[in-house]
């Protein structure tokens, strides 16, 4: 079967995903929009205020409690749009409601599905994390030019997260196991990859494991666009696992779904 | 249109098209009859290109769909088993948004929606939610969606199972006006009454192999008596179907019932009655495709 993802295919499908998503987007506003701003108030401001008073503190780069929290939500709630996005969604298209196999039936193939949903994700983690962005700058939190320099990385961190789930949810036939990546991967991932604190306040043995968090990856060049804060390793080599997680999540996906969809 | 040559597909170990020759003309309505696990599903899919064959040759509206899937599926009507229509979404926003997968534009889809919408009976719930619609309903939108792209080619997998006789009739006779239209049709179906309505010339499917193929009168002729008739019986059925041999040509014994297969029904019926076997009570009727069936896999479809 020719399965290629091609540009005119994902663009046609994305479109389709975009005026679904405008017809329901306030169905899923709470969760993107205000459970993130809501953390940061209750943590960043909340518990931020029993760190340094609110002040600046040297273990977090200089920068106060509610500015580094602030930005690591940005960041993890990037993680937790896209793999919602792209699980139980995809589950429904696959198994439930079995509108993509009306759509593969089409001159779209499951390239072309893949390929829009991702386009759709990267315009909606565009749109969530520019209101995060500017509400961190309306906090005091953040410069109008850390603003703006959070949202590519928080796009890439989202986009990094969100395709492996996408190849899971594909390749799995057992919802359950959906469940299971949630409690068992992305929520440590969540509060371990130094959303709350920083990595170096974990274990020194366990420190290492945080390089294989997707969202470790993506919190540091998070807070090297928005704080202008060192990296732990070379703001490209943080880039490069980030694509390197993306590619090979979508890759699998489009192998994955090809083989649900055209067995 | 299609062309088959040895066409084959397996699941692991388990083969569901076992090596199947077939040809399809255009302008025909073909079907393939057989019961449930047949290899009517695997084998449309093959057709639609969405499911690789694993061995001989398929040639779709002259492609090849292993090698030119999306061109096929530009130019088929897909109405698969199970209703997989975007319940969110109204009766033409379904058309609408299926219709721009082919890439056609909103103009010429507008247009085509009210004429298909009219042409299955939904014009007055083109706004209603799919969720709202009866089955029936869903069926008639799943047909009209397949006509969206003005296909060359239409497959049906068992286009009105699950619906009422009413429901029924309504979609035979949107799919009888599709072929008067010239539109090729294939489909599957497990309704004998259904192939003998719709098809022009029919193949006959069990375990993966094709077992008989023709027009429906044609299979009728030739495989089975021009009449049967259906003996019940009080008690349970009697064992001696030696006995009962000797009356007819054929004869079949169910679970429930004998069939007695012959082209002489009254005679049948007086000889049958004179020997005193317990009946409940007689049937006699025209040979039917289940007939054939009958003949050809010695079990019921039904089974």
């Amino acid at each position: 079967m020719s399965t290629a993802l091609t540009a005119a295919g994902s663009w046609r499908f994305a479109r389709h995903e975009l005026r679904l998503w405008r017809r329901n987007w306030y169905g899923s506003a709470f969760s993107t929009f205000v459970a993130p701003i809501l953390y940061l108030l209750g943590i960043g401001l909340g518990v931020g205020q029993l760190v340094q008073g609110g002040g600046a503190a040297e273990e977090l780069g200089a920068v106060s409690y509610a500015t580094f929290a602030g930005t690591g939500v940005m960041a993890a709630s990037a993680m937790q749009t896209a793999v919602g996005e792209l699980s139980w969604p995809v589950m429904g298209a696959i198994t439930y409601t079995r509108t993509w196999v009306a759509t593969v039936a089409t001159p779209l193939g499951p390239g072309d599905v893949v390929g829009g949903k991702v386009l759709l994700l990267t315009l909606r983690l565009l749109a969530t994390s520019t209101v995060f962005a500017a509400s961190l700058l309306v906090l005091d939190l953040v410069d109008p030019v850390g603003a703006l320099g959070a949202i590519a990385p928080t796009v890439l961190v989202g986009l990094a997260c969100g395709t492996p789930m996408f190849a899971f949810t594909a390749w799995t036939t057992d919802t359950s196991y959906i469940s299971y990546v949630f409690r068992f991967l992305v929520v440590p991932m969540f509060i371990l990859s130094g959303t709350f604190f920083p990595v170096d306040q974990l274990p020194a043995a366990v420190q290492p494991v945080a390089a294989i968090s997707p969202l470790w990856h993506g919190l540091e060049l998070v807070r090297l666009g928005a704080l202008g804060q060192a990296t732990a390793w070379h703001p490209l080599a943080h880039v490069a696992v980030l694509l390197a997680v993306l590619l090979t999540g979508a890759a699998l996906a489009v192998r994955f779904l090809t083989r649900r969809l055209y067995q | 249109m299609v062309t088959a040559r040895g066409l084959r597909k397996a699941f692991g170990d388990h083969v569901a098209v076992d090596g199947i020759d077939f040809a399809i003309a255009g302008g025909e309505a073909f079907g393939f009859l057989g019961p449930n696990g047949a290899g009517k599903t695997s084998t449309m899919r093959m057709i639609a290109a969405t499911s690789p064959r694993d061995g001989g040759e398929l040639t779709v509206l002259g492609m090849d769909p292993a090698s030119d899937g999306p061109a096929v599926r530009t130019r088929l009507g897909i109405v698969p088993q199970e209703d997989n229509l975007d319940n969110e979404l109204t009766v033409s926003e379904n058309l609408l948004a299926y219709g721009r997968f082919f890439g056609i534009d909103t103009a010429t889809l507008t247009d085509r929606i009210a004429d298909l919408l009219g042409f299955v009976e939904l014009t007055e719930r083109r706004d209603a939610r799919v969720s709202t619609l009866s089955g029936g309903m869903k069926r008639r939108l799943v047909i009209a969606r397949a006509l969206i792209n003005e296909p060359d080619l239409v497959l049906l997998d068992e286009p009105t199972t699950g619906l009422d006789p009413q429901a029924r009739q309504l979609v035979w006779d949107r799919l009888y006006r599709l072929k008067q239209r010239g539109v090729s049709l294939v489909l599957t179906t497990h309704y004998m009454d259904e192939a003998e309505q719709l098809c022009d010339r029919l193949v006959v499917m069990d375990g993966g192999r094709i077992v008989a193929e023709g027009p429906p009168r044609t299979l009728i002729e030739t495989y089975v008596t021009s009449d049967v008739v259906e003996l019940r019986f009080r008690g349970p059925v009697p064992e001696d179907e030696d006995r009962l041999g000797t009356l007819a040509e054929g004869v079949e014994v169910l679970a429930d019932r004998v069939l007695v297969y012959t082209d002489d029904p009254v005679a049948t019926i007086s000889a049958v009655e004179a020997m005193d076997l317990g009946l409940a009570g007689t049937l006699s009727r025209r040979s039917t495709l289940e007939d054939v069936f009958l003949h050809l896999a010695g079990r019921s479809l039904n089974e």
